[in-house]
């Protein structure tokens, strides 16, 4: 097992978001989590990638435990991790964005134009200030960054969100090309329906819990969960 | 009658036609949907409209008056709201203390009001609690009231974002993207209560990607793309129209 979340709860101070959730990524695999806004899916992120220690569960990448071990370690251990907001050194450029990404490797300009290949519309733009991007190439250049580091997991939050149907579209081709290039996805989104039709799998959480898991398709069929999450129109009102 | 009335607008940034003479006009009492790929000019008009940026051209018509240029507060004075696409709480107040800046004429903001005429003071503040519990519970963000904002997740402090625009009753509401990071059916209950105030006669001009929401709920759509308006129609026109799909929908 590639990536292992073990009845983690996690949350800011006392206030418990993540309850008692167990999830797995494998290799080769999309993996999303949809949910109400405040369900936790941000935190079990964050809480993942070192920025929250869990109160209690394990998380293992490649078997070894990696609770309590700090993003910038997380990092060399093959996980990579972007968030929703923020995510863009606004001042650099994208090139200079795209060498911080580099900074565990010794040289980057070799996965630099790998990395381009994937996100053409950052090469005409590669000495552009982070600051002047339009938003989908912002997001583009955040997963860029992420990639940098060649990683096993990538971690993201809601890559498509202020996108435009076209670009969410474009995003999520992506998002199966980085996984055809070896790197598992484990996805947060809003844009459920979209993202659960490329998905390999999937996890519901809500109150912090996870509620149902299974294949894309699965969740997109599942009666209550179109109406709970999917905003699915309701026959009748209560 | 039209409550908004945008005249060729023009705004530049640099080189950079961000706005290249648009014009849009906003009937009262309905709601209008602005779409356009990312970097076509919407924010930029939801900028200019509310007053954050000073146009290069054209006019700004709201309500009968002239608002062109206006600073922003004066032009929420004149009950035209916005709300921000990165939201802008207060992150070190509570939730039901964010609720609470907004509205227009506190009788507690002069302190010889709150001596003289305390019993007043407190009847207007409880109403405004009140109302603030009202539409936090609408939001389904009531339990997080005594909460810091700045603990809220993303998409919670969305919902808290559009509960402040509300709370200052305004006439016409711009919104920008307000259900980007929202989860899909908590989305479709915002613009069901959308639709019940556009009932009581409120406006809105919505900036939104979410096509769903969009093609469902708003009676007219403005496409925007490169600065300039290159389709306006009602949401079947729109979603068939060649130009759209090409340049925004997707095939």
């Amino acid at each position: 097992m590639l990536l292992q979340v073990e009845s983690v709860s996690s949350g800011y101070g006392k206030m418990i978001i993540v309850r008692d959730v167990s999830i797995f990524l494998d290799n080769n695999e999309i993996v999303v989590m949809i949910g109400p806004n405040g369900s936790g899916k941000s935190t079990l992120l964050k809480t993942i990638f070192g920025i929250l220690r869990p109160v209690a569960g394990d998380i293992r990448l490649d078997g070894e435990s990696i609770v309590g071990v700090r993003p910038d370690k997380v990092v060399r251990r093959g996980l990579s991790y972007v968030p929703q907001l923020d995510n863009a050194f606004p001042s650099l450029t994208v090139r200079e964005n795209l060498q911080m990404g580099a900074y565990i490797r010794d040289g980057y300009e070799d996965r630099l134009s790998e990395v381009l290949e994937i996100f053409p519309i950052l090469k005409d733009k590669i000495d552009t200030k982070a600051v002047n991007l339009s938003g989908g190439e912002r997001q583009a250049l955040a997963v860029a960054r992420a990639l940098m580091t060649e990683p096993k997991v990538l971690l993201l939050d809601e890559p498509t969100a202020g996108l435009s149907p076209a670009l969410v579209a474009e995003t999520l081709e992506t998002i199966k090309e980085i996984r055809d290039m070896g790197t598992s996805i484990l996805l947060v989104e809003q844009n459920a329906k979209k993202s659960l039709s490329i998905c390999d799998r999937g996890y519901v959480l809500a109150m912090g819990r996870k509620v149902f898991e299974g294949t894309g398709r699965e969740i997109l069929e599942h009666k209550d969960i179109g109406k709970l999450y999917l905003g699915e129109s309701q026959d009748s009102k209560s | 009658m039209a409550i908004l009335e945008i005249n060729d607008l023009h705004k530049h940034f640099g080189g950079l036609r961000a706005l290249d003479g648009v014009d849009v006009e906003v009937e009262e009492g309905t709601i209008v949907g602005l779409i356009g790929p990312n970097g076509s000019g919407k924010t930029t008009l939801i900028n200019v409209v509310s007053g954050h940026y000073n146009p290069d051209g054209g006019r700004v018509v709201f309500n009968g008056d002239d608002i062109t240029g206006l600073p922003p507060h004066e032009i929420a004075q004149r009950r035209l709201v916005r709300s921000f696409q990165i939201t802008r709480v207060f992150p070190r107040m509570t939730v039901l203390e964010n609720m609470l800046v907004p509205p227009r004429g506190q009788l507690g903001e002069r302190l010889t009001r709150v001596f003289l005429t305390w019993g007043e003071v407190r009847r207007q503040e409880e109403q405004l609690v009140e109302r603030a519990m009202e539409l936090l519970s609408f939001l389904e963000i009531d339990h997080l009231a005594q909460e810091y904002a700045g603990n809220l997740s993303g998409g919670q402090q969305k919902l808290l974002e559009l509960g402040r625009a509300l709370m200052r009753d305004p006439l016409l509401i711009l919104l920008d993207e307000p259900v980007a990071g929202v989860n899909p059916t908590l989305a479709r209950k915002i613009f069901d209560r959308i639709v019940e105030l556009r009932n009581e006669g409120k406006t809105f001009l919505v900036v939104e990607h979410n096509m769903d929401i969009v093609m469902n709920f708003c009676e007219t759509i403005y496409v925007l793309a490169r600065g300039r308006v290159v389709a306006k129609g009602e949401p079947e026109e729109i979603q068939t129209n060649e130009q759209v799909i090409d340049a925004y929908l997707g095939g």
